[in-house]
């Protein structure tokens, strides 16, 4: 493997971490939920596709189909345990959506199994290009593409089209969002749809390149809390680089070490944006700023 | 309400059923012999346990507010450094577990100061601790000494001094003791000054901190306090099973046990965690009796906790309505200190 491949595989699968921070940012920005249980939607999106193609369709049809069960799934998760019990407090928010996530996980070790899956040869039966010194995985090529697209769709979402701005509006101020005419929870359902559903997708794009067993549904929930601290609030082009970022620590320290000594740079990461963000933000006299 | 007036008074008054409670379980083995099996004891030994660290951990994640989801760290941590010293250097854990607390205490302290400044802190926190603990389980793997995914054993012997027993009953015994150790813990925090600091700044974390209650300084001292007891129940884990591996002392399931006590029992409430110990208990000898094989029996135990912690934040068993503790704390900094 030259160094090269190394690099532009861990971009490409940086695009996907970036997809599922994205949706992390837009239920933690936006909805004001910390949504512990969203590498598991990342999950049910893998899960999906990996039953479909069990069923002998295209991975391609997986991915509207993933996309709406795991929207669907987050509106209710929202409207029916987030927003009637823990609407606002972040404490409890992580102890819901922590009981969502240890059923959910659960639920798919009963109906998949333990063991991890994976669909290598999903998308073509050639697995690999090669490009001079470079050979490239289709699975990746496919899945950065995609990602590419999903994530020129949300910022066009958010920054061009008025829904977009009305969930990030109804974040922000719930009734100042139903005085301009928009239901406001009903938006912020929505939002915490979105964000579900990205994960959904990443999940589909994820499943022939990595190998998916419904335990590891915590390293994607941290991996897009790393990048959506170091990115910052609602900052597109952060979280894409961040993600990018992360895709390269952990295919880098997977091939220079190992994958969980990868997934530790990824958290000694977090930890040094932690501290450079504590040293900047100023901490006063109280021990604590808000900004 | 006022525990200020006559404590020691107040203390015997409440902490009262606890202490019937714990003689009963203290008695158990002699009067219910044919029900006291050897896999009830061990359910419960280890239930015990939990429910000592459910006890320190309601104090900072209930009392405070601030959910720790890393603290397993500190437990897997001390297991690992007391059977360490003590299989390789023949130190007894009487004395290594103190450095192991010490050090656990000073990690969740440095932890928090970090996290305690920043906005979003209670969510940062959450992550941020598991994160840590994350890294703190890959670490503690790869170092030569600690075998990896073989572990430490001990040698099976009785030897008081060094805390092994080969007499189960000892460590069943030691295991009450410790959770007696927590509801003390838990009622004295609780209706301390700083316990009333911790929860005003819960309920009303501005308004606390105008009145000169400090968030970073109270975070640091509760997520140490939790790692202190956290090692020490690692320790006494480690020395009960004879044995310390990642996947029995660094696992992310310990955590999560300890918060199922807490939120099922009732999170920010005194004796939560012992109700929670007693139905997490339950629950448990409930799925040996119907024996399933334990993987499956695991996966469905680990649904039923999923539907209960939904359904414990759902019924609002989880205390988070203010309990006007900002209120006090207000009417008792502006009386005059008894001191």
């Amino acid at each position: 493997m030259t160094t090269l491949t190394i690099v532009i595989g861990g971009l490409l699968i940086g695009i996907v971490y970036a997809c599922i921070a994205l949706g992390f940012s837009v239920s933690m920005w936006a909805c004001r939920v910390t949504n512990f249980a969203h590498g598991h939607f990342v999950l049910i999106g893998a899960y999906v596709a990996y039953t479909m193609l069990g069923l002998g369709l295209p991975i391609y049809s997986a991915l509207p189909f993933a996309g709406l069960i795991t929207g669907i799934l987050g509106m209710v998760v929202y409207r029916f345990l987030v927003q009637p019990f823990a609407p606002s407090d972040a404490g409890l928010q992580i102890a819901l959506t922590l009981g969502v996530a240890i059923l959910l996980e659960n639920l798919l070790a009963l109906v998949f199994g333990p063991d991890p899956i994976s669909a290598g040869s999903a998308w073509s039966a050639a697995t690999t290009v090669v490009l001079g010194e470079v050979r490239l995985s289709v699975s990746r090529l496919i899945a950065g593409g995609a990602g590419i697209v999903i994530i020129w769709g949300t910022w066009w979402l958010f920054e061009r089209n008025r829904w977009g701005m009305a969930i990030e509006a109804a974040g922000e101020n719930v009734a100042g969002a139903e005085l301009t005419g928009y239901a406001g929870r009903r938006v912020l359902m929505l939002g915490f749809g979105l964000s579900t559903l990205l994960a959904g997708l990443a999940g589909v794009l994820l499943l022939p390149v990595a190998n998916v067993s419904p335990y590891d549904a915590v390293d994607y929930t941290l991996r897009s809390f790393v990048v959506v601290l170091v990115a910052g609030q609602g900052n597109l082009r952060a979280i894409l680089l961040t993600g990018l970022l992360v895709g390269l620590l952990q295919s880098g320290g997977a091939y220079l070490a190992s994958t969980d000594m990868a997934t530790v740079a990824c958290y000694v990461l977090l930890l040094v944006a932690l501290w450079v963000r504590r040293v900047r933000s100023g901490v006063t006299a109280l021990g604590v700023s808000e900004r | 309400m006022s525990g200020r007036s006559t404590p020691g008074n107040d203390f015997a008054a409440r902490s009262w059923p606890m202490a019937v409670l714990i003689a009963a379980f203290a008695l158990l083995p002699h009067l219910a012999e044919g029900l006291f099996s050897g896999a009830i004891r061990q359910i419960l030994t280890t239930a015990f346990v939990f429910g000592f660290v459910a006890f320190a951990w309601n104090i900072l994640s209930g009392y405070l507010g601030y959910l720790s989801l890393g603290d397993h760290l500190y437990f897997g941590l001390s297991a690992y450094l007391c059977a360490y010293l003590l299989s390789t250097h023949g130190i007894s854990p009487f004395l290594s577990v103190v450095p192991a607390a010490l050090l656990a205490a000073a990690l969740a302290w440095s932890l928090a100061r970090l996290v305690a400044g920043l906005r979003f802190r209670g969510t940062i926190f959450a992550l941020v601790t598991l994160a840590v603990a994350e890294i703190g389980r890959v670490v503690i793997t790869r170092i030569p000494a600690f075998k990896g995914e073989a572990g430490i054993y001990l040698q099976l012997a009785n030897d008081p001094g060094n805390f092994l027993f080969t007499n189960p009953l000892v460590y069943y015994y030691v295991a009450l003791g410790l959770l007696g150790l927590g509801g003390v813990l838990s009622l004295g925090a609780f209706h301390s000054d700083w316990g009333l600091q911790l929860r005003a700044l819960r309920d009303e974390e501005v308004a606390a901190r105008s009145l000169g209650v400090r968030i970073d300084l109270r975070l640091s001292q509760a997520a140490a306090l939790s790692a202190a007891a956290f090692a020490i129940a690692g320790a006494f884990y480690g020395m009960s099973a004879f044995f310390v591996t990642p996947s029995t002392v660094l696992t992310i399931d310990i955590i999560v046990t300890v918060l199922i006590v807490c939120v099922v029992g009732g999170l920010g409430r005194v004796w939560g965690p012992l109700y929670g110990t007693l139905i997490v208990a339950a629950v448990q000898i409930g799925l040996n009796k119907v024996g399933l094989s334990s993987t499956t029996a695991a996966t469905w135990g680990h649904m039923i906790y999923g539907v209960i912690i939904i359904a414990a934040v759902a019924t609002g068993a989880v205390l988070r309505l203010p309990d006007n503790a900002f209120a006090r704390l207000r009417s008792a900094l502006s009386r005059p200190s008894p001191r």
